[in-house]
C-alpha cells in the first residue's frame, strides 16, 4: 500500500524493452486548454474500452485534472505525492554559506545566521544535502498532492494525479503518476495507455512524452490555435517522437493548419468536425461516444495511425 | 566551538547596527535599470532588476552588481537577487518593492529596507532617504 516516491531516474530500468511493447504509450497535448484534448483523450480511451480493448487512461495534467469529470468511475485506490525537501538544521550548521551555491534552482538563500529553504522552488535534487559539509540539510517527506486510481468498467482504468493548491512545481507529481500508470499497465495487462499530458510547454508535458511511444497534438482551425500549437509542435518535435496533429472543432475556411503541417512534415490524422450538440453533451460532463459518427471515426483513425507507428516506425 | 563562532557573529551584527543607528556611514544599495553610477534610473522590478548600484558613503563610490543572468531565469529570480543584495554588505536598501520570496530573505538580514520612487536615479533618492522622505518597506 505504501507508495514509494521515484527519486531517481532508476525507472528507467524498470520497464524491460520487451515487455513494454506490449502496451501503446499516446501522450495526447495541446497548445493551449481549452481545444478538446481532454475530451479527445477521455473519448479515445472510452472507444478503445467499448470495442474490448484494456486501457489505461491517466490524467498527467496534475494542476487541473479534469478528465475525471467526463467518467463515471470507482475509487480503487488512493496515495499520498511525497517529495523529499532539505530541512535546516541549525544546531548543526556551520555556516558557510555553501548552500546557496549548491542549488540550481536558486531554493536556498544564506544568511549570515541563518538558511531559507523555499521548498515551493526545491527540486528535490538532494544537491545541497549531499554537499553540505556539516549534514546540516537533510531531506524529509513533504505532500505534494495525490494520485488516484480508479475503475471505471471492466476494460479501463483512470489515474488521476491532482498537485495541492501552493504547490509550484508540477514535474514531480507528473512524473509519480506517470510511473504509477506505467507500473499498473504492467502488471493489470493494458494494451493502450493514454496519457492527458498538461497543455503548453510546460517542462511537465515533457515527462509524459519521453515515456510514449506517440504524441498526437489536439488544436482548433484558426490563428491562435495554430500559434499555440506550434509552440507545443516544438517540444514535442524535440522530443523525437511520432507525432501527428488532431484538428478538433473543424470547420470549413482556415487553412493555417494545413500550411504548417505540409512545411513541418507532421500528418494530420484525424478531424472532428464541429458540432454544437456535441459540444453541449461536453459541456455536461457526457462523452457520447457511440452517438456520435464522425468523432467515431476520427478516433478510429488516430486508432490506427497509433498501430501503424507500432508496426513500423514513421507511417 | 559552534558557541564561539556564534557569539563573534553576534557581536559582529550589532557593531553593523550599531554602526548604521548611532549615524556611522551607510553602504545603501538601489535596485537600477542601468549601470550608470549615480545617474541610475531606479528599476521598479527587483529579482528582475537590470542590476544594483551600491554606494558608500564612506569613499563616496559608486558601484554596480550585475543582474542580468536573473532577468530570464525561471524561476527563484527574487531569491537569488535577494542573496546578492545581502551579500554586498550594504546596510541600507532603496529600491523596488520586494515579493514575498525577496522579502523572506531581506527581513531575515539586518538591513533597512526603503521603497524608492520609481522614474528618479539613484542619486535624488538618495536624497529623498536622507531626508527622511522615503518609506518604509514591511
Ligand atoms: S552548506 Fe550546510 S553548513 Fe554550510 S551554510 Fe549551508 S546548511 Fe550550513
Ligand atoms: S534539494 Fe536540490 S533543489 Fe532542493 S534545495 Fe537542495 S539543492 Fe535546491
Amino acid at each position: 500500500m505504501c507508495f514509494r516516491p521515484n527519486l531517481s531516474l532508476g525507472s528507467r530500468n524498470n520497464h524491460r524493452a520487451s515487455e513494454r511493447n506490449l502496451i501503446l504509450t499516446v501522450t495526447i497535448m495541446s497548445g493551449k486548454g481549452g481545444v478538446g484534448k481532454t475530451t479527445v483523450a477521455v473519448s479515445f480511451a472510452t472507444q478503445l474500452a467499448r470495442r474490448g480493448e484494456k486501457v489505461l487512461l491517466a490524467d498527467l495534467d496534475v494542476e487541473e485534472p479534469n478528465a475525471g469529470l467526463f467518467l463515471q468511475k470507482q475509487r480503487k485506490d488512493s496515495v499520498d505525492a511525497v517529495v523529499y525537501r532539505p530541512k535546516w538544521r541549525e544546531d548543526l550548521c556551520i555556516f558557510c554559506g555553501k548552500c546557496q551555491g549548491f542549488c540550481k534552482f536558486n531554493a536556498i538563500a544564506a544568511l549570515p545566521k541563518y538558511i531559507i529553504v523555499f521548498p515551493e522552488l526545491c527540486h528535490s535534487c538532494y544537491a545541497c544535502s549531499d554537499l553540505c559539509p556539516a549534514s546540516a540539510l537533510s531531506m524529509v517527506p513533504a505532500k505534494i498532492g495525490q494520485i488516484q486510481q480508479y475503475s471505471v468498467n471492466e476494460n479501463l482504468v483512470f489515474i488521476e494525479g491532482r498537485l495541492d493548491i501552493g504547490q509550484e512545481i508540477a514535474s514531480t507529481l507528473v512524473r509519480q503518476t506517470r510511473d504509477k500508470a506505467l507500473r499498473e499497465a504492467q502488471t493489470a495487462g493494458i494494451q493502450w495507455l493514454v496519457f492527458d499530458a498538461a497543455p503548453g510547454t510546460a517542462c511537465a508535458s515533457r515527462e509524459a512524452m519521453i515515456k510514449s511511444d506517440a504524441v498526437i497534438l489536439v488544436t482548433e482551425p484558426t490563428p491562435f490555435g495554430l500559434h499555440d500549437m506550434s509552440l507545443a509542435y516544438q517540444l514535442a518535435k524535440a522530443s523525437r517522437k511520432p507525432c501527428a496533429l488532431v484538428i478538433n472543432k473543424d470547420s470549413p475556411g482556415y487553412a493555417g493548419i494545413e500550411k504548417f503541417a505540409n512545411e513541418e512534415k507532421v500528418p494530420i490524422i484525424a478531424r472532428i468536425p464541429y458540432n454544437s450538440r456535441l459540444a453541449q453533451s461536453y459541456s455536461e460532463g457526457n462523452i457520447p461516444v457511440g452517438a456520435f459518427p464522425a468523432l467515431e471515426h476520427a478516433l478510429s483513425r488516430i486508432a490506427s495511425w497509433l498501430l501503424k507507428v507500432r508496426a513500423g516506425g514513421q507511417p | 566551538m559552534a558557541l564561539d563562532i556564534g557569539t563573534i557573529s553576534e557581536m559582529a551584527i550589532t557593531a553593523i547596527m550599531t554602526k548604521t543607528t548611532m549615524g556611522g556611514k551607510l553602504k545603501i544599495i538601489f535596485s537600477a535599470s542601468e549601470n550608470k553610477g549615480k545617474d541610475s534610473f531606479l528599476d521598479d522590478r527587483f529579482g528582475r532588476a537590470a542590476g544594483f548600484v551600491v554606494y558608500e558613503e564612506e569613499t563616496d563610490q559608486w558601484s554596480w552588481i550585475d543582474n542580468a543572468s536573473n532577468v530570464n531565469a525561471a524561476g527563484g529570480a527574487g531569491v537569488q537577487a535577494g542573496q546578492a543584495v545581502v551579500n554586498s554588505g550594504a546596510t541600507v536598501y532603496i529600491g523596488a518593492q520586494l515579493g514575498p520570496k525577496a522579502m523572506a530573505v531581506l527581513a531575515r538580514s539586518t538591513m533597512k529596507l526603503f521603497a524608492g520612487v520609481p522614474g528618479k536615479t539613484a542619486r535624488e533618492n538618495y536624497e529623498l532617504f536622507k531626508a527622511g522622505k522615503l518609506e518604509k518597506i514591511e
